[in-house]
């Protein structure tokens, strides 16, 4: 009841007065530590390309107060969403920002590589300053649970044309139906939806035949029963869809992990040495966190690390791999037929 | 006899908008374009009529006769008897808050939002509203201390800095 | 009613303390420029961490169903509405104000909201057993006619010169279109700006053509809103009983609330302007719409808020948001343990009919407290112009900008405050440019959807979809029938 109380005292705290704690800690801390280096001195943007309420910004939340509290100074990391073209907006704004430290990023860096691939003008994410990856996961497209769609009946193409829900053509889930059936000769179609909920309800209403998309974003539709999956990227069968078939079962191995989906984590261009191994090592110190570990518990999530040398190399494999596809992904975006 | 006021350059710029749209459908393929394309051809032909209207308004009163389009004249009459009643006062007056409003946004851009709003505040109350010292100064402050603390310090969105 | 039950679960005195703390604070965010319901709860949820998943619910629920209180507070009083969906009340809630009659509009549109929010969840909670089956039940070409229908109320809802109306009303699909195509989601009409990618921001527009045009009338009359008139005092009463003297117009309001905030794509945005289209064409004095009638504020805050209960339709029955504020429930449910989805229909079916008690119980305070708060603050219509214009346009661009942080967005809303200052000197219509605007993306769409997956015959073979055909053809040639009928009734006289 007390720390009820407490938290309730710091809600209406904010409410009645537009003062929170953690507003009024910052302000009054001016007891710096004088140390050589002297970062970081004021409040973190942790930047989000999308909107509250999809995985990318669960993340950021999540992991933003760990982040704050392996730092070696008392600071905020704030998450700022930055909607806007998918992602790109928001990358374009942290490839413009100073070098400081102060502007980080949560890339969605599988949705942003093709994209860079075809309108190399916008951003460079072999630029980026990598500091970490918090997340891999597999893709899978799936299908409606109580229906008769089976990656085999794909491949034979037992209908004339399949229909795969989308959700804009820059995002990760159009690219990787467009590439993967596409080099599997099967004959489709996109059906594209604004929302990743409408291009859900597509699937489950029957209108469309398939959607694909990371792991997390389908599973909870997966485990309602909403959903099946049919085919699952990854160098082997999930054991808990032991039925689902890899692509290399399918006669394409080269797919089985090209398509994982990162989360990772970066900076601009040029940041400096020492910034940015303080952030490296405070992402390092949350991801081990177990404390951190239990939110993620909570939200059903996995982590996975990878510190940011190993990120660096996958954003480069990641690049090399989709621009073999180049052809396929430029067709989508172009305009003339 | 054709005048250029306000009101003509408000409807040739529908016009030319809706020839925009028009002319950017030429590009896209057909399926992506098809109904921006019928969209953007009637909102050229209907504010193409409105345009000739409004620049030729002697058509407007041949056309007068014929009772079909009774409606439109009426508003029409109606709003350039209010636009020659217009004083230069007021538009002179309306074109002095528009160029506040672009110095305001400028100094948004160039500095940041609670800057933007206390120094263009403080202009607007001191040399444009004519207010006292002791108004503008308070007024001013007053306005960004709120939005600084709802805005920066309790929601802790500081891109408002 | 199931929800019952929970009720005095709801009633304990430390979910009390925080609904009363949720309530407070969503309705300040609504009030806010540019906060809305989804920020309200975003901002909550790391606060939510360390509480049971009971008390999460009341807190986020409570402070979602308080921000659209705080948002009609601003359309009626300054002509800005602090979200996209209380752009609607600005119509007829503003003009109401000019009148002097804020205190009332205000007290209707909190009445009409509670009772509205009241009865969406009510309904909501009778529906849970045909939720799953009423969702499927709704694809393409139901949306596709839905947007044509709400696109003809722009003949309604348009007084003055038609033909200025139809050039507003392309006007905004020409907006509408800009953005991604609906086919390929690749950008076009962008003209080489990233920013334009997404499209045009409707809440800035919305800002801009109502709030800055405002402050513009304002400035150059440099009169107070509410000039030349007492501003009445007792409104309070009269706002309160309006919404029952008008209850056929609420409930259906309410009911066109319902039925589109279930849809998800369709959004609340759209069932707000719905209402207020149909209020105007069922009534029989449309004359007075836009110039302060009470039935269109009643209108669009019955829907509005009884939108939520729709919402959460989709939301607890498939796990997929009705709208944007529910991805955002949604990810505050999960961190929870509690994981929307069927399961909230079967197992959890408790927890469902505690979420519904703890929005009813906290709609209950929000209007009391906004009844009791909201009047007070009808002395800003009295200010001078000159002194308020600048806070208007101060409000406006705050609220543009502090939703995203994006640059463009202020510059949008100026672009439209200009825009929307020269339809009204020249008799456009700035109503049928937002309906237009609101729905252009939807009708196209959901048009190239239909005919990628059912076909045209899609538009013709599905029952909800032909009824709702029929609809629009009948209501559009009712009106023209009783316009034609009144202009000969008109000229009879004059005859005579």
């Amino acid at each position: 009841m007390r720390k009820t109380t407490k938290i309730l005292l710091n809600v209406l705290l904010v409410f009645t007065f537009g003062l929170t704690a953690a507003g009024c800690s910052s302000q009054s801390t001016p007891d710096k530590v004088d140390s050589a280096s002297t970062y970081p001195e004021r409040n973190i943007e942790l930047v989000v390309g999308y909107k509250p309420g999809g995985g990318f910004n669960e993340w950021a939340q999540a992991i933003a107060p760990f982040i704050e509290k392996h730092l070696p100074n008392k600071v905020n990391v704030t998450v700022r969403n930055m909607p806007g073209a998918g992602g790109v907006i928001a990358t374009s704004h942290i490839q413009k920002a100073k070098p400081d430290g102060y502007t980080i990023g949560l890339y969605d860096v599988n949705g942003l590589a093709p994209t860079q691939l075809a309108r190399p003008d916008s951003f460079d994410l072999k630029k980026v300053s990598w500091l970490g990856t918090v997340a891999v996961d597999n893709n899978v497209g799936s299908v409606q649970a109580k229906g008769t769609n089976t990656a085999e009946n794909m491949l034979k193409q037992e209908k004339p044309k399949y229909i795969v829900s989308t959700r804009g053509l820059a995002s990760n889930d159009s690219i990787v139906g467009a590439i993967s059936l596409t080099e599997m000769g099967v004959k489709w179609e996109p059906l594209n939806h604004e929302a990743t909920s409408e291009a859900v309800l597509s699937v489950i209403r029957g209108d469309a035949d398939i959607l694909f998309g990371s792991y997390e974003s389908q599973q909870k539709y997966i485990e309602s029963g909403d959903l099946k999956p049919a085919i699952w990227f990854g160098t082997e069968r999930n054991p808990k869809y032991p039925d689902v078939p890899i692509p290399s079962e399918l006669g394409h191995p080269e797919f089985d992990q090209i398509f994982d989906t990162y989360k990772m984590i970066g900076a601009p261009p040029g940041l400096p040495k020492d910034v940015s191994a303080t952030l490296e090592e405070a992402i390092q110190k949350a991801m081990d966190d177990p404390e951190f570990h239990k939110v993620l518990d909570k939200m059903d999530r996995t982590p996975s690390y990878l510190n940011a040398k190993e990120t660096e190399e996958r954003v480069e494999k990641l690049l090399n791999d989709y621009s073999q596809y180049t052809d396929i992904v430029k067709n989508l975006f172009d305009k003339g037929e | 006899m054709t005048r250029i006021n306000e009101k003509n350059v408000f409807s040739i710029a529908i016009f030319l908008f809706g020839l925009l749209i028009f002319s950017a459908t030429l590009e896209l393929r057909n399926d992506i374009a098809l109904i921006p394309k019928i969209m953007s051809i009637c909102l050229v032909l209907f504010s193409g009529w409105q345009m000739v209207y409004d620049l030729f308004p002697g058509i407007k009163e041949r056309l007068k006769k014929k009772e079909k389009k009774e409606q439109i004249l009426q508003n029409d009459t109606v709003a350039r008897v209010e636009d020659e009643r217009e004083e230069k006062e007021i538009v002179k007056k309306r074109y002095l808050f528009i160029g506040w409003m672009i110095l305001f946004i400028s100094l948004v851009y160039v500095t940041s939002m609670i800057w933007g709003i206390l120094i263009s505040m403080f202009l607007y109350l001191k040399w444009i509203s004519g207010e006292s010292w002791k108004m503008t100064v308070l007024y001013s402050a007053g306005v960004t201390l709120f939005i600084y603390l709802t805005f920066v310090v309790g929601f802790e969105i500081y891109y408002f800095l | 009613m199931g929800f019952l039950s929970q009720v005095e679960n709801v009633l304990q005195i430390d979910m009390m303390l925080f609904l009363v703390a949720g309530v407070l604070y969503g309705l300040i965010i609504g009030i806010l420029p540019g906060l809305g319901g989804s920020i309200a709860m975003a901002l909550l949820i790391p606060l939510t961490f360390n509480l049971t998943p009971e008390q999460a619910i009341v807190l986020l629920i409570s402070a979602y169903g308080a921000s659209n209180f705080g948002g009609s507070l601003t359309s009626i009083l300054i002509n800005t509405p602090g979200d996209a969906s209380n752009a609607a009340t600005a119509f007829d809630g503003f003009p109401l104000a000019k009148k002097g009659k804020a205190g009332m509009a205000i007290a209707a549109a909190m009445v009409a909201s509670a009772l509205g929010g009241l009865i969406g969840l009510i309904v909501l909670d009778l529906m849970i057993p045909v939720a799953r089956k009423l969702i499927l039940a709704f694809s393409y070409p139901e949306f596709f006619m839905l947007a044509i229908f709400g696109l003809t109320i722009i003949a309604v809802v348009t007084t003055g010169s038609l033909f200025k109306g139809l050039i507003s009303g392309l006007i905004g699909l020409m907006f509408a279109y800009i953005g991604t195509d609906p086919i390929m989601g690749s950008d076009r009409f962008t003209f080489g700006m990233d920013y334009l990618w997404d499209g045009i921001p409707l809440l800035a527009v919305i800002i801009g053509m109502f709030g800055i045009t405002e402050a513009f009338s304002l400035f150059t009359q440099n009169t107070a809103i509410a000039h030349d008139v007492q501003v009445k005092k007792g409104g309070t009463w009269l706002g309160i009983k309006s919404v029952f003297q008008n209850f056929w117009l609420f409930l259906r309001s309410c009911f066109i609330g319902i039925y589109l905030g279930m849809i998800p794509g369709v959004g609340g945005t759209v069932a707000s302007f719905m209402a207020y289209g149909t209020a105007v064409q069922m009534a029989k004095d449309k004359e007075k719409f836009g110039k302060g009638a009470i039935e269109g504020v009643i209108a669009v805050e019955a829907a509005n808020d009884s939108k939520e209960g729709g919402n959460l339709l989709p939301t607890l029955a498939f796990g997929i948001p009705g709208g944007a504020s529910m991805a955002v429930l949604i990810g505050g449910l999960m961190i929870h343990g509690l994981t929307p989805g069927p399961d909230m229909l079967t197992n959890n079916l408790d927890i469902t009919y505690f979420l519904i008690a703890a929005a009813i119980v906290g709609k209950i305070v929000a209007m009391l407290i906004g009844l009791l708060l909201g009047p007070k603050l009808v002395f800003v219509t009295k200010i001078r112009g000159s002194i308020m214009a600048p806070a208007i346009i101060t409000v406006s661009l705050v609220g543009a900008y502090g939703t995203d942080g994006k640059f463009g967005d202020i510059m949008v809303a100026l672009l439209f405050g200009l825009i929307g200052y020269y339809m009204v000197k020249y008799g456009y219509s700035r109503i049928a440019l937002i309906i237009a605007l609101v729905l252009g993306k939807l009708m196209e769409s959901s048009y190239h959807q239909t005919m990628a997956t059912f076909g045209p015959e899609g538009f013709v073979t599905r029952p909800i979809a032909l009824t709702l055909v029929i609809l629009t053809i009948t209501s559009l040639v009712w009106h023209f029938i009783k316009k034609i009928k009144k202009k000969n009734q008109i000229k009879g006289e004059l005859a005579a």
